[in-house]
């Protein structure tokens, strides 16, 4: 609701035989309405918020209100949308990592309110015959998001969110970072991955076997530790079920579900 | 349940909650804060819901609009429904939504007979999608529309008669509409359907000026002030003792400070039963209304 719009509206408003004008009355309607865009911003975007400072996030957050305004009533489920508005801010042009710490609270928060389900223990694939290991297809847990930044984004992220001095200086040009977002059972956890790490979880993710994940991990790092990188996923919670890839024979072999 | 009194739940107080249980007798949260699809706030809610009874208050439904009530809306909110069996389930006479966009803010409504149709049509839609009646409050009023007007209170009624919804009484909207509107709430209250009062909501809102005009801005962010207590205490004593509701949104008390207030609500519930005598019972709504009924949209 823009000023300009007053004419249009006083039109159907009864003028008030006391008290503050039509104008001052319609702007607790809009104040309220960008007051509560603004707060579901803060709530989504907490860390970005203090490395923004206040002033300056409320009022990029109001700018991308006016041009994203909510399509329903779960504030909740908005602002998603952010990060690339933050991107392209102008005002905010001298701070690239600014887009990627909005794209760790988007993961975060979604890793947060994804749907629950129990983790697959690495013990269950016991029955899987050794000679189809590379068969294996695993389902990645719904709370698990795939970051990957230029920048070491979840270092600045918790600058922010905890508020507390890092133990030495961020190098902002300090190199990529390539994150894991999950929550397995209560609390989230952003996890850093190396790059070949990254990237097998993520064709895992993608519905590749685990044969053809390891391929493209052993492309970016020819010495990758299988044992040791599927040991640390299934650790962390990371997967909720598995089959064997329907292009074998008897490939319902071993498939619990 | 009519002498009980709870207050909002925010999540600054999940942990808190489930440690003390502190002694209020339900909790009340907006259901659009839990259409998510799981996550902490919920297993935080169905572990407080399994001590305590619970109240769902939308502020989504936007049932003042042309628009029937978004179909995926009220799929999220039967979700809920069924989930955390919620004593009461309310909403809001005002809009939010046109279309795609929504405002998120309880937008008042020309009081037209055309509006009276609109919002008999959604709260029926809705009634019957969720298969319950839901509590209609009054809201918090700046501005008074020039097209003649059903007053307030005779349109909550008829919408109640019309649709067989219950009404919640807001008395710190009533208390701020009345301020700003130059109303009296005393005759507001004579118009008003008492008896389909089912819950009952308290809160604290701001003093603002602005060019040397008043004006009161319902915004949950103090401890109810004397006006609002007094004008609570002359409902219950017409109505006498309805479950009623301490909200509080913003500058976050202690939640004991929250509880301290229920319990002076319940106090007033109390004092007003031993002042009327032990034969006294709550009235009793014509019981054919508490079945949703449905009613001609007339468009």
């Amino acid at each position: 609701m823009e000023e300009g719009g007053d004419e249009r509206i006083t039109e159907l408003l009864a003028r008030p035989s006391a008290g503050p004008d039509i104008t001052t009355r319609l702007n607790v309607y809009r104040n309220n309405i960008a007051y509560a865009v603004v707060r579901a911003m803060e709530t989504l975007y907490p860390s970005l918020c203090r490395l923004m400072g206040q002033a300056f996030f409320e009022r990029i957050a109001a700018d991308f209100a006016r041009t994203h305004p909510p399509p329903h009533g779960r504030l909740v489920e908005y602002g998603f949308e952010f990060p690339d508005f933050v991107s392209s801010y102008e005002a905010a042009a001298a701070y690239a990592w600014f887009a990627d710490v909005a794209r760790l609270e988007v993961a975060w928060h979604r890793a947060y309110a994804a749907a629950e389900a129990p983790s697959l223990q690495i013990g269950e694939l016991g029955a899987v015959p050794p000679d189809r290991m590379s068969m294996i297809e695993l389902a990645v847990h719904p709370s698990c998001q795939w970051l990957e930044s230029r920048f070491p984004v979840s270092k600045i992220w918790r600058l922010g969110r905890d508020e507390t001095e890092p133990d030495a200086p961020i190098e902002v040009e300090g190199g990529p970072e390539w994150l894991m977002v999950i929550r397995p059972d209560a609390e989230v956890e952003v996890r850093t991955l190396s790059e070949a790490g990254y990237h097998f979880g993520f064709a895992l993710s993608k519905g590749l076997a685990l044969g053809g994940a390891w391929e493209t991990a052993c492309r970016l790092d020819p010495s990758f530790d299988l044992q040791g990188h599927l040991a640390g996923f299934f650790a962390g919670g990371t997967f909720t079920d598995y089959r064997l890839a329907a292009d074998t024979s008897n490939s319902d072999d071993g498939d619990p579900s | 349940m009519a002498q009980s009194s709870g207050i909002g739940l925010k999540a600054q107080f999940y942990k808190e909650v489930l440690d003390a249980s502190p002694p209020v007798d339900w909790f009340e949260v907006h259901p659009e804060n839990y259409m998510i699809a799981g996550g902490p706030p919920l297993r935080y809610l169905e572990a407080i819901r399994s001590h305590y009874p619970l109240s769902l208050h939308g502020v989504g439904m936007s049932l003042g609009s042309v628009e029937p009530p978004s179909p995926g809306h009220l799929d999220r909110l039967s979700v809920l429904i069924d989930r955390f069996e919620p004593f009461v389930v309310s909403e809001h006479l005002s809009w939010s939504r046109i279309e795609d966009t929504f405002f998120a803010d309880l937008l008042p409504l020309p009081l037209t007979h055309e509006t009276l149709r609109i919002v008999s049509a959604n709260v029926c839609r809705a009634q019957d999608r969720l298969g319950r009646t839901l509590l209609i409050e009054n809201p918090s009023a700046y501005l008074q529309f020039s097209e003649p007007e059903i007053p307030e209170p005779e349109f909550l009624r008829e919408l109640s008669q019309r649709t067989g919804c219950g009404l919640l009484l807001d008395v710190n909207n009533l208390f701020v509409s009345s301020f700003n509107q130059g109303f009296d709430p005393i005759e507001w209250l004579d118009a008003f359907d008492l008896e389909a009062v089912e819950e009952i909501h308290l809160a604290g809102h701001a003093v603002d000026q602005a060019s040397g005009q008043t004006i009161r801005i319902d915004d949950h962010g103090s401890p109810v002030p004397a006006g609002v207590w007094d004008l609570y205490r002359t409902v219950i004593q017409r109505r006498g003792p309805t479950p009623t509701l301490v909200e509080r949104d913003a500058n976050l008390p202690q939640l004991r400070d929250l509880v301290a207030e229920a319990q002076m609500a319940a106090r007033i519930m109390r004092e007003h039963i031993t002042h009327v005598g032990d034969d006294w019972s709550p009235p009793v709504r014509d019981s054919a209304k508490l079945a949703p009924v449905r009613v001609d949209p007339g468009t």
